[in-house]
This record gives structure tokens, C-alpha cells and sequence, in this order.
């Protein structure tokens, strides 16, 4: 950056750096916080001690999580629904955006069939429609049920779209002119032209599929078969202490330990805090460039 | 002539013999049946059975094997989750879109409405036939409101997983080293106990010159399990959240009892002078627990297990701090009740075209049998040492509502006489637990919590002391909610809650009860009180 003349602008990149600095504490802290007390003893964390360095230092949080088999068997399952998932994602998404791309001269019924996906992402059939979809066509209890509703992402096809119409058309004339169908222009001129797109769109997907926790609660039909985020609702989400039966009330000691809530949510961040710098030098990039630049 | 009376005599013993024998049989079925379940789970079955027998599962188990090899009943679940929250979330998605279960538990309300659907069959006839005598006992000892709350047109549509009442009753818990060391009595009115809130707060025990000792401690949900306000009221003749009988024998809502506004009255005067944390009204009952925990407040009311949950962390970090149990405190000079409810919050119940409905009620004696009966064998099939939990593999769970007072009074028994040898069932299992403690090794320092319930200075001997003395305060009303109560109650609670926490913090003057008062009779309390009275005089008929 050219030095500033004016104070003016000196105050505009300090205020910037400011703000800019906070708004990533503001992300940071939490994860050191649950951090601090995955390390700490359960009597300090319940205590409220706390905060930004662990108190009486400890792993037998993480010794306990180590030994649950429940956490691993649902971060297997997690990185397979993100594998399968983002697969037919990406499969769905590329294929859709492609002939929605086109020009209206090219593909006629275009414009109909730009809304015919548009408009779902304005209404949705609602939660039990969705649920006797998935119900009627057997899937509820199975893996695909966390893969195939949901296979086809509008958002990340909107997207992609616009990238594939900023591809200059003289690389697809270009391709016609050496005798190219239209199948093979897709996957040797759109898609290696379009890398920093795509990934944007497989990050937002990968993002998706390891955050999601509610279809795992509503279609599966055992905790054995629960994605790392719908085991992690369960252990983290206070107990419903008004609806308590007899005895319940013992869990609660056990319910009640922070730290190990917050060792196995540390654990599940970290394959997402793996991914974002890898994919992330991509994001900025593939949403507002495109591909034939510099 | 007499050789063949008296063989027909034998014929008629022998015929006798038999039938007994037949109607002990029967419980087993010839040929095995399945029953499908849909259930929910918890972490404490992960943490205490799953955890150290890795190689089991829901559907092969101890409590499966039992009822497989006993009644021949093979129990397979349609679909487990995991969540009280999500369990009736699911359940609720199920049963719209028609996939309903053969066998449930399920709310009363959600029982009301599969009822007047057609969904579920009436049980009474089955109850009656298969129910053995001992199951019936104990599924009476509430009184017979469980079943009541479930009954429609005069047809029983469900069984109640019963549950105890006497524990919904609040308790005082205080610091007893803090009271020793200012030279305190026990406070016993509700001026002492602010003078004794006062006192604390002034003493800062801590030790960090700061004043952030908490009187009382109060959290934003008033009436929930943890730091609840229930007994605070009560000790104003106000039965919030429950249903009283007035001096004409007529059912009024406690909320708006005139002892309400005293209470709202006195909260708001130890707000002002510091008492109750003034973030309350933001902060849930695991958020204040860590008061409690970090040594800053030495005084709330809350639940007889309390001591396990959440003060035993506070006694881990400060181990001569000593908490104990007492009765409310009065704040008219009359005797307080505390106020109780109905103990059962689930009732099971079976699908309209299912084969063997008798199947669930012979669950429910081999699980009763099997926990609380004369055989003796609570510590293998409810709560063994070394998995807890133990009794959850059990689709169907009815407690014995009597069964922690009793232990206690086993207890209480067995240390006047100083004769252990007829502890038995669970009171033994609690016994190890106090002998752990008393070792004084660092696992028994872990069980100091049950050492405060059931131990000679136990919370369930203020419960004891509450039955006794025939001080607690049932909730009159217990059948199932009403129609203008399913469509109204939530609504008016939130006024409620809102206008009291708004009261307390001195953000609305006091008057604004008597504005809720009239706002709750306006907004349907008035119906609802009819309503509410119309099935207590159906009751009497």
C-alpha cells in the first residue's frame, strides 16, 4: 500500500485494522475459551474460572472423550457424509449450472427452468412434507438419508452459474470449432477454468454437510448412526429440566461436565479449522473473479 | 359317601392348586411375540453401560435377555433418539405423517389428543387382567392422579410411568460453615433469612474485597428444577404453577394468590438491598450454579439432590465448605407447605390394531417384579455399582414412588439401631455409597453429594419431616390439560414470568400484580378456571 499523505486516510486504515482486528477476536475467543476449559478441572470450568487460560491444567477430558466410542464411530460417519455428500453436490451443481449458463438462443426453455430451481429456494414444502418425501421413499433410517434431500444445492448452482457466464465464450467457441461436444466443453474448458469457483462451492458444501445436525435427529432411527454434530446437540444442549422424570435428576452431574462437552467440541472444529486455509485463499477470488484473467 | 365328597374336595384343591400355578405361567407367552418400541436415550446410558460394555446394544442387554427369556417377549425399537427435546419432536413428526408406533410413551397432552384421534387403544380391561397385585400397589402410590390425567370418557388410554411426588418438594439448602462462623441460628422466618442473605453478603467469605457475594441465589427461569422459587413462594402461602383448593373447596390457579404479591413484595426489597444477583433475569440455572460452585453464594432453595448437583463441585474446590438441607422458612408464622406435583410426566401407550397389548402391562410387572420386589434383586437390575443406568435399558421404567424414602428410612433405621444387616435392595446400594464417603479416600470425597441426601443429616429427612407432618402442598388439578389450557396456559406463564421478573427488578411497581391478576382472568385464566373446576367436580361425583 502507498503511504498516506493525509490523516484522514492514516485514521481510515488504523480505524480498518481496528475493527478488523476485533471482529476476528470476536471469532477467536470462543474457540479459546472452549479451549481453556477443555483443559481445565471440571470444579474450575463449573465454577466459572475460566476464561482465556486453563485453570488446574488436565487432559482427562480428552482421555474420557478418547475412550467414547459413540464420538468417533459419529466422526467417521461425518467424514463420509461430507465425502459422499459434497461428491453429489459437486456432481449435481456442475451439471445444473452448465446448461443454466447458456444464452436463452442456446438452451430455449432456459429462463423456465432457472426458476423451476429458483423457487424452491423462495418456498419449501415445510417440515412434515419434507419428512414424508424422505418417509415414502424409504429413506429415513438410512445413511442417505443425511445425503440425498438436499443433493441438489440451488445456491451454490446460482453461483457457479454466474462464474461459467463470465468464461469468455470465445473458449467455447473455440472448443466447437475443434469438434467438442458440448459434455466434453463442460469438463475440459468449464471446469479446470473454473477451479477457484468450485472450490469456493465445495467449501460451502463441506461446511454444510459438517454442520448439519437436525436431518441426523429427524430421519435417522438410532444415536448409533448420528453425524458428529447431532451427537454433539446431544451432550451440549442442557437437559429439559422442567420435563424430568424420577431419578433423571442423576444425570445431571454428568450432563453437567463442561469440560468434556468442550473437549469433544474443540475436536470436532478442528478438521474445519484444517480445511479453511487450504480452500480459503480460493474464496475471495472465485465469487467476484473470473477465469481467464491475468 | 363321605369317601367321595372328600375326593371331590381334593379334585377342587387339586383344580385350585393348578390354576394358581396356570395364572403364574401365563405371564410367559408360548411363543415369542415383538413388541416394537419407538424410545429415547440419554448420555448417562453412554457414559454408564455403553461405555464399559461396549459390545452390548439397545436391543441386546440385560433387561432385553430378561424379557426375552421371562415373558418371551422380544423387544425391538422402530427408532431410537437421542433427547427428551428431540424425542417429542420426532415423535409428533411421526405421528402426523401416520407412521405411528405400536408402543410409546408419550406426554398426557399427546395421549389426550391420540385418544380423541382413535389412534390408541383403552387399556382399563387389559390393566385389570394382567396387572399383577404388587404392580397395581405401586403404580398407587401416588394416589391414583396418574391415572386420572390419562383417563377419557371413562377409558383408561395409557399406563403411567409413575414417578415420585414427594421429591418436587423445595427444600432450603445453606451453608452450615458460613452460619457457624458468624455465630447464625438456622433461619426458620423469612426475616431471618434475609437477615441471614445480609449477612453473608457482608462477609465476603472470599476474602477479595469485592462485593460479589450473592444473597440468595435466583436464576431467570423461576419455577425450573435448578434454584427454582417454588418454596420461596410457598413460604407465603403462594402455590405458584399449581392448581389449590380456596376455603370453598373450589380450585384457584396459585399464581394469583394474594401471598404471590408478598412474595413479589419481599424479592423486590432484597434486590434493592443487594441480595439477589441483579443480572439474574439473563442468567440460567447452570450459569448461577457457578455461584454456588465458586463460593459465592451460600443460600437458595432447590431440589433434595442439589448436593449432587451442583454443589458437590463446590465442595471438590472448597472442601470444608458444608452444605445441608432444611425446611422452608415461614413468612406468615402458619406452617409451609411445599408444594408438589404430579411425579409422572410419561404414560405408555399401545396403537389401536396391535395383537398382544398385554404385552406392555406384563413389562411392567417383570420390571417392578424384577426392581422392587420380594426377590431382592434392585442392585443386579436397577442400579448395580458399576452401571447406574442400568434400569434405562428398559423401554418401560415405573419407579417405585416410594422407593428413596424408603431407602432413607431403611437408613435412618438401621443407624438408630446400629444394625446394617437388613439394608438391603437399593437402600444398600446407597448404604456403600455413605460407607464410601465415611472412608474418607478420595473416591468416597466424589459421593459427599449422597452423603447430604440420604446420610443422618440427609435432605430426604426434611422430606421425611414434610410427609410426616402432612406439610406439602399437592397440585389439585392432574388430569389432563384442558381445552382452553392447551391453547392458553403457555401465553399467560410468559406474562406471568415477564411481570414477575419485572416486579422483582423494580422495573413495574408492585401493582402491576394486581394488573396481571386481572390481565390472567381476562386472557383466558377465567375460563380456564371453570374449565378446571368442572373436572374436579366431575371427580367428586
Amino acid at each position: 500500500m502507498v503511504e498516506s499523505k493525509h490523516w484522514s486516510a492514516r485514521l481510515f486504515v488504523i480505524l480498518n485494522y481496528l475493527i478488523i482486528s476485533l471482529l476476528a477476536l470476536s471469532c477467536l475467543i470462543p474457540l479459546i475459551h472452549v479451549l481453556a476449559v477443555s483443559l481445565s478441572s471440571s470444579a474450575a470450568a463449573t465454577g466459572g474460572l475460566v476464561v482465556l487460560w486453563p485453570v488446574d491444567f488436565t487432559l482427562e477430558s480428552y482421555a474420557y472423550v478418547a475412550r467414547r466410542a459413540a464420538f468417533w464411530r459419529s466422526m467417521l460417519i461425518s467424514l463420509e457424509r461430507v465425502i459422499v455428500g459434497v461428491g453429489l453436490n459437486m456432481l449435481f451443481c456442475i451439471v445444473c449450472a452448465y446448461p443454466l449458463s447458456k444464452e436463452r438462443q442456446q438452451f430455449r426453455f432456459r429462463t423456465a427452468y432457472a426458476w423451476y430451481f429458483f423457487i424452491t429456494m423462495l418456498v419449501s414444502g415445510g417440515l412434515i412434507p419434507l419428512y414424508m418425501v424422505v418417509f415414502q421413499t424409504g429413506l429415513t433410517g438410512t445413511f442417505w438419508s443425511l445425503v440425498i434431500p438436499g443433493a441438489v444445492p440451488v445456491y451454490n448452482i446460482i453461483l457457479l452459474l454466474n462464474f461459467f457466464r463470465q468464461t469468455p465464450r470465445e473458449l467455447e467457441e473455440a472448443a466447437i470449432m475443434d469438434g467438442a461436444s458440448q459434455w466434453r466443453i463442460l469438463w475440459q474448458v468449464y471446469v479446470p477454468t473454473s477451479t477457484a469457483a468450485l472450490a469456493t462451492v465445495a467449501l460451502y458444501s463441506t461446511v454444510y454437510h459438517w454442520n448439519e445436525w437436525f436431518n441426523g435427529i429427524l430421519y435417522l432411527s438410532s444415536p448409533d448412526q448420528y453425524p458428529l454434530q447431532s451427537y454433539l446437540r446431544t451432550i451440549v444442549i442442557d437437559m429439559k429440566l422442567t420435563n424430568m422424570g424420577a431419578n433423571d435428576w442423576q444425570a445431571l452431574a454428568l450432563v453437567s461436565d463442561r469440560t468434556v462437552k468442550c473437549a469433544q467440541i474443540f475436536l470436532a472444529s478442528i478438521p474445519m479449522l484444517i480445511l479453511y486455509p487450504f480452500l480459503q485463499r480460493y474464496f475471495v477470488k472465485g465469487l467476484v473473479l473470473g477465469s481467464v484473467k491475468g | 359317601m363321605k369317601k367321595l365328597f372328600s375326593l371331590i374336595a381334593l379334585v377342587l384343591v387339586m383344580s385350585l392348586l393348578c390354576s394358581c400355578c396356570l395364572a403364574e405361567n401365563s405371564q410367559k407367552y408360548d411363543e415369542m411375540v415383538t413388541v416394537r418400541f419407538v424410545r429415547s436415550t440419554d448420555d448417562t446410558l453412554d457414559a454408564n453401560f455403553f461405555s464399559q460394555y461396549p459390545d452390548k446394544t439397545m436391543t441386546d442387554n440385560l433387561w432385553c435377555d430378561l424379557y426375552r427369556d421371562e415373558l418371551n417377549i422380544d423387544v425391538q425399537y422402530d427408532w431410537i433418539v437421542k433427547g427428551g427435546d428431540e424425542y417429542d419432536q420426532k415423535l409428533n413428526i411421526a405421528i402426523s405423517v401416520g407412521d405411528i408406533p405400536e408402543f410409546m410413551n408419550v406426554t398426557a397432552l399427546q395421549a389426550k389428543q391420540l385418544a380423541e384421534a382413535g389412534l390408541i387403544m383403552p387399556l382399563e380391561d387389559i390393566y385389570e387382567e394382567y396387572a399383577t397385585e404388587q404392580t397395581k400397589e405401586v403404580m398407587l402410590e401416588t394416589g391414583t392422579s396418574p391415572f386420572d390425567a390419562v383417563t377419557f370418557d371413562g377409558h383408561l388410554y395409557a399406563l403411567p410411568v409413575v414417578g415420585e411426588t414427594l421429591m418436587i418438594a423445595d427444600l432450603l439448602w445453606i451453608r452450615t460453615d458460613w452460619l457457624e462462623k458468624l455465630n447464625l441460628p438456622v433461619p426458620t422466618t423469612m426475616d431471618e433469612l434475609v437477615a441471614t442473605a445480609e449477612a453473608f453478603c457482608a462477609a465476603d467469605f472470599d476474602g477479595n474485597g469485592e462485593a460479589d457475594t450473592v444473597g440468595m441465589a435466583i436464576a431467570k427461569d423461576l419455577w425450573g428444577q435448578l434454584f427454582s422459587m417454588r418454596g420461596f413462594f410457598n413460604a407465603f402461602d403462594a402455590y405458584p404453577g399449581i392448581w389449590v383448593e380456596d376455603e370453598n373447596g373450589q380450585l384457584v390457579y396459585g399464581s394469583i394468590l394474594p401471598g404471590t404479591r408478598d412474595a413479589l413484595e419481599t424479592l423486590h426489597e432484597m434486590y434493592e438491598k443487594g441480595l439477589i444477583d441483579p443480572e439474574f433475569g439473563v442468567k440460567d440455572g447452570g450459569k448461577v450454579a457457578e455461584d454456588t460452585t465458586a463460593g459465592k453464594c451460600g443460600l437458595f432453595f432447590g431440589s433434595q439432590w442439589n448436593s449432587i448437583y451442583p454443589l458437590q463441585s463446590n465442595k471438590n474446590l472448597e472442601p470444608d465448605g458444608q452444605w445441608q438441607a432444611f425446611p422452608i422458612v415461614t413468612a406468615t408464622g402458619n406452617p409451609v407447605k411445599a408444594q408438589t406435583d404430579v411425579g409422572t410426566t410419561s404414560w405408555t401407550v399401545v396403537r389401536k390394531d396391535v395383537e398382544h397389548p398385554e404385552a406392555v402391562v406384563k413389562m411392567y410387572n417383570l420390571f417392578i417384579d424384577k426392581c422392587w420386589g420380594p426377590e431382592n434383586e434392585n442392585g443386579v437390575y436397577y442400579a448395580p455399582l458399576d452401571s447406574e443406568s442400568i434400569w434405562k435399558l428398559s423401554p418401560v421404567t415405573p419407579t417405585k414412588p416410594d422407593k428413596n424414602l424408603n431407602a432413607f428410612l431403611d437408613l435412618e433405621a438401621a443407624r438408630a439401631s446400629g444394625d446394617y444387616s437388613n439394608v438391603t435392595g437399593e437402600a444398600y446400594s446407597i448404604l456403600v455409597k455413605l460407607q464410601a464417603f465415611e472412608s474418607g479416600t478420595e473416591e468416597g470425597f466424589a459421593l459427599w453429594g449422597w452423603e447430604r441426601i440420604y446420610g443422618a443429616e440427609g435432605a430426604y429427612g426434611v422430606l421425611n419431616h414434610y410427609k410426616e407432618n402432612n406439610l406439602t402442598q399437592d397440585n389439585m388439578f392432574v388430569g389432563a390439560p384442558t381445552e382452553t389450557m392447551t391453547s392458553r396456559m403457555s401465553t399467560l406463564q410468559d406474562l406471568q414470568d415477564e411481570v414477575f421478573v419485572k416486579i422483582i427488578l423494580g422495573e413495574s411497581p408492585i401493582e402491576a400484580f394486581d394488573q396481571f391478576v386481572n390481565d390472567f382472568n381476562a386472557l383466558g385464566g377465567e375460563q380456564i378456571t371453570a374449565e378446571v373446576n368442572e373436572w374436579y367436580a366431575s371427580l367428586n361425583k
